[in-house]
């Protein structure tokens, strides 16, 4: 397929679409880290104030992902087509804005996963330590683990 | 007039210790509700499914 006009407009109304993306994903990225910081300070209204951001940045990111499909359809007819593959539909390469915004978005998206798994590492160790501290408080005790084996008694002369 | 004996009113009320404020300080999340906590364990693992759809759309291809 030919790098025409009207295939050279549709990338630069993609990468607007992915620049947009990018944004969003810093938006996450920024609740992400309220969250966990909220969570350390046991700071309720910041957990909340992280959830409501958090969740509209991801309504955000699926309405620009149907703006992508719209768009992917534009170009190469098939909206469901990965940006990864695109440059085998063209002769020509692809425009460099393009590229660099594709690699932001990869770039920012791993990153933001990461944040996001050791987020849900952190709550489900809080929910753990809470589940600890019932304990303690029903039982007296606080759950120990398994004593270690006394050492082996040396022979003495 | 308060029960009891004359001054009562005034003698500091010893608060229930529970625990220690060193023991407080160091349990996180005290005031935490757990449904707060599984209210944001569940719009991560949503925001965690969002991301990872788009890396698949975006990576290259040996990823997929």
């Amino acid at each position: 397929m030919d790098l025409d006009g009207a295939a050279l407009s549709g990338f630069a109304d993609l990468t607007f679409a992915l620049e947009r993306e990018c944004r969003l994903i810093g938006e996450l990225h920024r609740a992400i880290l309220q969250q966990r910081e909220a969570v350390a300070q046991g700071d309720v209204p910041g957990v909340e104030s992280s959830i409501r951001l958090g969740s509209r940045a991801l309504l955000t990111l699926q309405e620009t992902r149907r703006h992508r499909a719209t768009l992917l359809r534009r170009l190469v007819g098939d909206p469901a087509q990965p940006l990864a593959d695109l440059d085998t539909h063209f002769d020509a390469a692809l425009p460099e804005t393009f590229l660099a915004a594709r690699r932001q978005v990869q770039s920012s998206a791993a990153k933001v996963a990461q944040e996001i798994w050791r987020n849900q590492e952190v709550l489900l160790g809080a929910l753990r330590e809470r589940d600890a501290l019932l304990r303690e408080l029903l039982t007296g005790s606080r759950p120990t683990a398994p004593a270690e084996p006394p050492p082996a008694a040396t022979a003495e002369a | 007039m308060s029960a009891g004996w004359p001054g009562r009113a005034e003698e500091p009320i010893e608060e229930p210790m529970l625990r220690s404020r060193e023991r407080e300080a160091r349990i996180p999340l005290g005031s935490l509700d757990p449904a707060i906590i599984h209210r944001a364990r569940a719009i991560n693992a949503d925001a965690l499914r969002a991301i990872d759809d788009l890396l698949d759309q975006i990576s290259d291809p040996g990823r997929r």
